[in-house]
């Protein structure tokens, strides 16, 4: 037996999977992952949100989103990456970001005044490169009604007709950015916000509108408990929450729906 | 050991600085003209001096000559500015730059060659930067063209015979290089006029006249070459022929030693031109500054610089005078993210007149620069995230782009914002992080912030929160927690005195809100500041 192949043979006996062939990448075709921190999660993900493809995560409000997000950033900024936030709806928190473990010096945030200028910024960031997450936050109902004008809907047949164009051109904007994600090889990760218990109405619906089937992953978060603690006679604390996050789609993995309860405590 | 010199060579200089503003006037019978009178004709094209038009001639006789002359005034922001970049060049290739007859074509008419923008430099122990001295001339005339100059390049040992064969590399269209201790050699087989004539420049009025006497009695005697004159005694030459012609006599020799008068090239960068008329929309003025910041960009560029901050000068058809200080976030040389800038700037403040003269001052900075590190991942591309930040900035507003840091103050809803820098290298362990203050009663949410709070209606039963209103949202307490007191800035003008509650709505969220305890009898005391998620 050749000498090489019976060294890497004795190396493979000792420390199994030590000895890799340095020419073949693992993961081809944009399938590496960013492991979001919580490990349920990234099994059932197959290792977490894909780099190079968008993903989609909705919930409502107090659906522990923004928390599994930050913790996803910090996991992230962790590892010595630099991620940008893209903050429509000019909610993000520093102080809780940095709660959950972000490393601020290694986060641009940018503050666009409208969606419109958030698709712009986005994509400017994913052309740039070099950030292996990219996040949008799109949620600009509810919370945020009083932002901006941009998103109210007009009413009756004029709405609808409205609604379709902006759904027509929200679609080529999905596209357009989970094809700058393609190029960037950047995990692009969408927050939207949905109502609880269906699907968005209203002003809620015009200021939301979907990724749809440009979103390779979609995540799904519900509220199952607020958990409040009110033991011996103390003060009530919020403790944290739990949710259930559901696997609605995901195009490069398991095709099969999961669903993964997240104690945030 | 003898010096070594290099001179930059810019015939036709006032039509070369009309050029590099206004390039589509590139191949025509160009006339400049007095910027005054408009009467006289200062400089011209060769494609003008082709069909008969001559410096020193009226604009009404040139016309005579060629009726399709194209009559430009003369702008002195673009002479200016043509000046600033030949010195940027040079300066960009050696520290020791002078400026050789500045003002020369300004001032009014002369031989169209002499007229040209000169610049001589130090070049000795420079070929060990650009390899020979073939590169050393190559690396100027490249460095000149970028920035819309064709040059001619001399380099001999004397700062003199650097400047002659300039004016021989314009007429050959190829750098003159003259071996070391070649000087007169070569300087034997050139034209005595010419020496008279590239020489003049370094002269006094009356030395002048002296020269082109002695140049005009030598041509008499037949010496018409340098060698010729080189050839006789220089004590007969000064007791025959006077001051003027030994002064001569020691250049056509090779004998020249004047030194070097180094100049300051300035710090900013100016491009400005002057239009024909006042110009009131908006993107006639932004083709207008495009091009202007295409040509500071470039200068910027020959010295390996960026643009850290923009001024806009605009002088307007009323007589006034506006100036507008554009930050860029980043030092950037995309053109098209600073022409964004600008765009906005004009957007927001629009002049209240047309606009007769645009200037553009760029100061310069160092772009970015970053250490990569061999077992950590690579972030942004410097350069390029400089220009995506500068760009995000126009779009978004410049404070609303940055990373955020902890606030100085003691206010749970204060944040500052620092330029991003896209750190690399070791990450800082999280015990070593900067803290924020966290208010309320848990650490294990992240808060949606609410800018800003939102007003509110709390109805309190019993000394608990019963019912919350506010815009967007609302709905019965179904659990509370709370008060958290802060009392934070009392020393100071505006103190931060709140009770923060958190409270759960009846619509399933959680809500974090504030009542203010400083607010008077008639404002509102109750916000919302965020939702917790």
């Amino acid at each position: 037996m050749p000498i090489a192949p019976r060294l890497v043979a004795e190396l493979n006996a000792h420390l199994p999977g030590a000895v890799r062939r340095g020419d073949v990448p693992q993961d081809r075709g944009g399938r590496e992952r960013l492991p979001t921190g919580f490990e349920s999660l990234d099994a059932a993900l197959g290792g977490g949100l894909p780099r190079g493809h968008l993903s989609e995560i909705v919930g409502p409000a107090t659906a522990g989103l923004t928390t599994l997000v930050q913790r996803f950033l910090g996991h992230v900024t962790g590892q010595a990456n630099v991620a940008a936030w893209v903050d429509a709806p000019d909610a993000f928190d520093p102080a809780s970001a940095v709660a959950a473990g972000v490393d601020l010096e290694r986060l641009l945030w940018v503050r666009p005044p409208d969606l419109a200028t958030a698709f712009v910024a986005t994509e400017a960031l994913l052309a740039l490169g070099g950030f292996p997450l990219v996040l949008l936050d799109a949620r600009l109902a509810a919370c945020s009604r009083g932002h901006r004008s941009t998103v109210a809907p007009p009413s009756g047949e004029r709405w609808r007709a409205g609604r379709d164009r902006r759904m027509a051109g929200a679609l080529h904007v999905w596209l357009r950015l989970a094809r700058a994600a393609a190029r960037s090889r950047s995990a692009l990760v969408v927050l939207q916000r949905q109502p609880r218990g269906g699907r968005a109405r209203g002003a809620l619906a015009a200021a939301s509108v979907s990724a749809g089937s440009s979103a390779a992953v979609r995540l799904e978060l519900e509220p199952l408990r607020v958990v409040w603690d009110r033991t011996g006679g103390a003060p009530t604390l919020l403790d944290g929450l739990v949710a259930q996050v559901v696997v609605a789609r995901n195009r490069i993995g398991s095709s099969a729906p999961s669903r993964v309860v997240l104690e945030i405590l | 050991m003898p010096g070594r010199f290099a001179c930059l060579r810019v015939p036709r200089f006032l039509v070369a600085s009309l050029l590099r503003a206004e390039p589509e006037l590139r191949g025509v019978p160009l006339v400049v003209c007095d910027a005054d009178s408009r009467a006289s004709v200062l400089d011209v094209s060769p494609e003008a001096h082709r069909v008969g038009a001559r410096p020193g001639l009226t604009v009404a006789q040139a016309l005579i000559r060629h009726a399709d002359l194209i009559v430009r005034p003369l702008d002195a922001a673009a002479l200016a500015a043509a000046r600033a970049a030949l010195l940027e060049v040079a300066r960009s290739v050696s520290p020791l730059v002078e400026e050789v007859g500045a003002g020369e074509g300004a001032d009014g008419p002369a031989e169209d060659d002499a007229r040209g923008g000169e610049v001589v430099l130090d070049v000795g122990g420079l070929e060990r930067l650009f390899g020979s001295p073939a590169g050393i001339a190559a690396a100027l005339a490249r460095r000149a063209e970028r920035v819309g100059l064709a040059a001619g390049v001399g380099i001999a040992d004397g700062r003199a015979t650097a400047r002659i064969a300039a004016a021989a590399a314009v007429a050959r269209r190829e750098a003159m290089l003259v071996a070391p201790g070649e000087d007169a050699a070569w300087l034997a087989t050139q034209p005595l006029a010419m020496l008279s004539r590239v020489c003049e420049a370094d002269l006094a009025a009356r030395e002048r006249r002296g020269w082109a006497a002695a140049v005009e009695r030598l041509a008499r005697l037949g010496v018409t070459r340098c060698g010729e004159l080189a050839g006789m005694p220089v004590d007969e030459v000064a007791s025959r022929l006077g001051k003027g012609a030994t002064q001569m006599w020691y250049v056509a020799a090779g004998r020249d030693r004047s030194p070097l008068r180094p100049c300051v090239v300035p710090h900013e960068h100016v491009e400005g031109t002057r239009l024909e008329y006042g110009v009131g929309s908006l993107e006639a003025l932004l083709f207008v500054v495009r091009g202007l910041l295409d040509r500071v960009v470039a200068r910027l560029m020959t010295a390996s610089l960026a643009c850290g901050g923009l001024t806009l000068a605009l002088e307007l058809e009323d007589g006034s005078r506006v100036e507008r200080a554009i930050g860029v976030l980043a030092p950037t040389r995309d053109v098209k993210t600073l022409t964004l800038l600008v765009r906005s700037a004009l957007e927001t403040a629009p002049p209240h007149a047309g606009v007769e003269a645009v200037h553009v001052v760029a100061t310069p900075d160092r772009p970015r620069a970053n250490q990569l590190d061999l077992f950590r991942p690579a972030g942004p591309a410097p350069a390029r995230l400089a220009t995506t930040l500068a760009r995000l900035a126009a779009l978004c507003g410049a404070d609303r782009v940055g990373r955020a840091v902890p606030p100085a103050g003691h206010r749970p809803d204060a944040f500052g914002l620092l330029p991003f820098e896209g750190k690399c290298g070791a990450v800082t362990p999280a015990a070593e992080r900067s803290e924020l203050p966290l208010v309320g009663s848990c650490a294990a949410l992240a808060l949606r912030a609410l800018r800003p709070p939102r007003v509110a209606q709390v109805f309190v039963e019993a000394g608990r929160i019963a019912y919350v209103r506010a815009d967007g949202f609302g709905g019965r307490a179904v659990v509370s927690s709370g008060p958290w007191r802060i009392d934070a800035e009392w020393w100071s003008a505006s103190p931060c005195r709140r009770d923060y509650y958190d409270v759960q709505l009846s619509d399933g969220g959680v809500y974090r809100l504030y009542r203010d305890l400083d607010a008077g009898c008639t404002e509102s005391t109750w916000f919302v500041d965020g939702c917790y998620d």
